[in-house]
């Protein structure tokens, strides 16, 4: 049981962050860590290849200067080995030409299973999982709570509005594994001092048979055209507990429901 | 809080005291800077889900004892398996003992998170103490069934020193301990022996968090000739499990030690504090009354050994009041940044129809944030320098190992005093920034102050470390201790120089260290000890201050002016301190120096 686990390595989320003020894009200077909508995904893999009883999991990532902070955690985590695309040329990249690099370095893997997020925690469009699962010419199931997978298929209790659904699917597919279902395990210090030495291939664009023009701010189908400041946060509106606090929730919830 | 003072620790370990020079020396050669990293990220994530969302909790779910058993929350239990399974205790333990020869400076900066996240969470320290005695001191079986099983998390340790008529004065403890039998020599984890009295205070000495619990008793010998010598040298340090173990380290019967009964204490609730029976009989080891322990080192030798426990322990003390008073700081600066009140103190503020201000807008909250930073940063980097020597005495030069560790030595009061006692006042400070609220439990400041004021009791309360200091520690090797830290300060002096806006601080301190050897010199001038010691207290003030005088320009003078908030943050605190603080300093060690007599004199019934 082979899982790759998409994983995107973000501007710390406690550092303040800015953007550039001419492309719009995220300034990804620094250290970058491991999303933590990811480390679900990672954990997934993790438990689903120790209960199939062998295989291992992949991490695939596209990232700036050669980062490896946030795969490194990952790696202390227990994924086994690291894809890494880095390349001057995927700067300005959108969702869609990010998932034509990150497919083609999941090829290399030859996957049972292709996990991610639902989405990522600094861009959160959302798209790229369907994405890539449309390139790899696999079957996508979203929102995953929980993975079963037995005799070639995947069985997925898929998250919605009211509950779930159960869906099925044959391997290879990609997944997206909603954050919060599972705990993700602590990276150990032996964990952290073992991942020093795990496989972490590096890849450019060309390594990947793309060409620069299809990839990047070249070939990216959108655009950020402006940006603006969010609203101030109004101010909340305080409920004096009179011994009816209770009542007010109540109503809150349905105004919240309704909303 | 939490990745602000991670970044913070980075910033002590990278730009001030530079670990990539460290990391050079062969002991590290497994480590780089970027595991290190990697260690503080995954220490922050642990601290923030499963210690700091769990500290009110364990201050009001507190140790519950059902007749039998100590029973502690759940939260307990998860904190203690999260970091039993991270695998930090052994850390820093040579690779022979099963450690990873992490530098200590590391391994403190790890700490630093957990103990600001919640620091009565469990008893990680004493189980870490407790084992690197036994690292230092027990024979290869003691190390191998319980310095180990410590290590991994398996069981827990105590300190088991005091009891309720000897605190400070640990001479007149009277817990005995006789040979057990003709044989007891033969016994494969030590001479083994019977003990008898009661410990007070002892923390954490009985829970369900493991199954077994290794006590570290001093219990006094009888000499040869069969008579119990009536101070120190008569106190031996046992290992007493709770449980006794065969030869592979599985439990088999209870030990003679039994809980009396559960201490209520107005802070650090999340450990347990017991009084404790040794040897009462509730038990019967091995068919017969009397708590069986196993001798460590030479009889005689047990408070010398100890002290090496309670050296670690003083310093990681000092590590835990500092991360309070800086958990205090953050949580009072995150509240006076979004409560408003009252308006400048400008023209414009008259004008009642402006909006009220965030209150950090004023001078005096700004003084009360700025002394919390000045206070718990500069505490935690006092810690840090501690733990440098640390790494120091294990890697550096014979010269520098022992110059290191006589700086360490004289040090230890005041690194496990000073944050005691000035991070309790900051934590005071954080609960008046907040005013009213900061008097409920409604916000966490009241708590931070309650789990601070027992630094200055235990682990050797103020009044004793002061005396260790002006009594021993610069008196000692002919006063090596102080001259050496006076050769660090001048070499500060001496770098500071080199930044212009630095010369007037740099004369300051100057000034502050003549009047530290002033002071050592009148109190010592007429040789009578109740004179010289009379006023150890305000001399160690004095001292302490004196000394984070001297890390405040050491960091200033170390770190480029670079225009960044962590720098200039680091000025303002350097500047606050020798404006507000080092001042003070004229107060405590002139009447030290003086041999002020006014507090020898008062008599009883003036009271
Ligand atoms: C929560 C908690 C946890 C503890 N955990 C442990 C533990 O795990 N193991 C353990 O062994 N102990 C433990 N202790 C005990 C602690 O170390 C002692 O309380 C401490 O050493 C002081 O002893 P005492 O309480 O008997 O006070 P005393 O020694 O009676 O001191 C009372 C006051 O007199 C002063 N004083 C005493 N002697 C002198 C002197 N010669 N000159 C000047 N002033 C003096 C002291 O400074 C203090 O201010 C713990 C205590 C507490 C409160």
């Amino acid at each position: 049981m082979n899982v790759v686990v998409c994983v995107k390595q973000i501007p710390d989320p406690a550092a303040p962050g800015s953007l550039d003020p001419s492309t719009h894009n995220l300034v990804r200077g620094g250290k970058l860590i491991l999303d933590d909508s990811d480390s679900y995904g990672v954990e997934m893999g993790l438990q689903l290849a120790e209960q199939a009883g062998g295989g291992e999991v992949t991490l695939v990532s596209m990232a700036p200067a050669g980062e490896t902070s946030g795969l490194r955690t990952a790696l202390a985590m227990g994924a086994a080995k690291a894809i890494l695309v880095s390349d001057d040329t995927l700067a300005g990249s959108d969702a869609l030409s990010t998932a034509k690099v990150l497919a083609k370095a999941i090829e290399r893997a030859q996957p049972d299973l292709v996990l991610a997020a639902t989405e990522s925690t600094d861009g959160y469009t959302g798209t790229l999982p369907v994405q890539l699962a449309e390139l790899l010419g696999m079957p996508s199931i979203t929102f995953a709570k929980k993975v079963l997978i037995s005799d070639g298929t995947v069985r997925v209790e898929r998250q919605t509005e009211a509950g779930y659904d159960d869906v099925e699917c044959p391997l290879p597919a990609v997944v997206t594994v909603t954050s919060g279902v599972v705990e993700p395990r602590y990276p150990s210090f032996k964990g952290i001092m073992a991942a020093k030495s795990k496989p972490l291939e590096q890849l450019a664009v060309s390594d990947l048979g793309l060409t620069s023009d299809a990839v990047g701010a070249a070939g990216a189908r959108q655009e950020v055209t402006g940006v603006s400041a969010a609203a101030d946060r109004q101010a909340g509106e305080k409920v004096v507990d009179e011994g009816d606090a209770h009542e007010h929730i109540v109503r809150f919830i349905e105004q919240l429901k309704l909303a | 809080m939490l990745s602000e003072l991670r970044i913070n620790l980075e910033f002590f370990l990278t730009d001030w005291l530079k670990i990539d020079e460290l990391l050079q020396r062969p002991r590290f050669a497994d480590h780089s800077w970027e595991s290190i990293t990697d260690l503080l990220h995954a220490a922050e994530r642990i601290a923030a889900n499963k210690f700091e969302p769990y500290n009110r909790l364990i201050d009001t779910e507190v140790p519950r004892f059902d007749g039998e058993h100590v029973i502690l929350p759940k939260a307990t239990h998860d904190a203690w398996d999260s970091l039993v399974e991270f695998g930090i205790f052994p850390a820093s333990q040579d690779h022979e003992n099963g450690g990873m020869q992490l530098p200590q400076i590391a391994e403190f900066a790890v700490h630093t998170l957990f103990a600001a996240s919640a620091v009565a969470m469990c008893p990680d320290v004493l189980t870490e103490s407790n084992a690197s005695l036994l690292v230092a001191y027990g024979t290869d079986m003691q190390k191998k069934i319980f310095a180990t099983s410590e290590f991994e998390g398996r069981w827990t340790g105590t300190m088991a020193l005091s009891e309720p008529q000897a605190g400070s004065s640990l001479a007149d403890i009277t817990t005995k301990a006789l040979a057990d039998g003709d044989d007891f020599e033969g016994d494969a984890f030590g001479p083994r022996y019977r003990l008898t009295g009661n410990k007070m205070w002892i923390s954490a000495a009985e829970h369900d968090l493991t199954d077994n619990i290794i006590h570290l008793v001093l219990a006094k010998t009888p000499n040869p000739d069969g008579i119990i010598d009536s101070g120190t040298r008569g106190i031996s340090l046992f290992i007493v499990p709770k449980v006794l173990v065969d030869l592979d380290g599985k439990l088999t019967e209870h030990n003679d030690v039994a809980l009396i009964g559960l201490n209520h204490k107005i802070g650090f609730r999340g450990i347990p504090n017991t009084s404790l029976s040794f040897g009462d009989g509730s038990y019967q080891p091995l068919g017969k009354s009397g708590a069986v322990g196993y001798l460590v080192g030479q009889a005689g030798d047990g408070l010398r050994q100890m002290f090496h426990m309670m050296n670690a322990a003083r310093i990681r003390v000092g590590l835990g009041a500092a991360a309070l008073g800086y958990a205090g700081y953050a949580a009072s600066l995150d509240y006076a940044r979004t409560r408003t009140q009252g308006r400048p103190m400008t023209l414009e503020g008259r004008d009642p129809s402006k909006p009220q201000v965030p209150i950090i807008e004023h001078a005096d909250v700004k003084r009360m944030l700025l002394v919390q930073k000045a206070y718990s940063e500069g505490a935690i980097a006092l810690c840090l320098y501690c733990a440098r020597l640390l790494d120091e005495q294990k890697t550096g030069g014979a010269d520098e190992m022992r110059k290191a560790s006589i700086l360490l030595d004289t040090l230890t009061p005041i690194v496990k005093s000073w944050p005691s006692e000035w991070c309790l006042e900051a934590n005071n400070l954080a609960i008046q920034v907040l005013g009213g609220v900061g008097y409920t439990p409604d916000f966490p400041v009241e708590q931070f102050w309650r789990d601070n004021r027992l630094n200055m009791i235990h682990e050797g309360t103020h009044g004793i470390q002061a005396l260790d200091l002006l009594g021993r520690k610069v008196v000692m090797h002919e006063g090596e201790g102080l001259r050496l830290l006076e050769e660090e300060i001048t070499g500060t002096i001496e770098r500071a120089r080199e930044h212009s806006e630095l010369a007037s601080s740099c004369d300051q301190l100057s000034v502050a260290v003549q009047k530290v050897r002033e002071a050592t010199a009148g109190a010592w001038s007429t040789g009578n000890r109740e004179e010289a010691l009379a006023n150890a207290t305000p001399y160690m003030q004095g001292f302490g201050h004196v000394v984070l005088a001297w890390i405040w320009l050491d960091i200033v003078a170390a770190t480029t002016p670079a225009n960044n908030p962590i720098t200039e943050g680091k000025r303002a605190a350097m500047r606050y301190f020798f404006a507000y603080e080092l001042p003070k300093i004229d107060a405590w060690l002139g009447v030290a120096r003086d041999r002020v007599p006014v507090c020898t004199e008062m008599q009883d019934s003036w009271f």
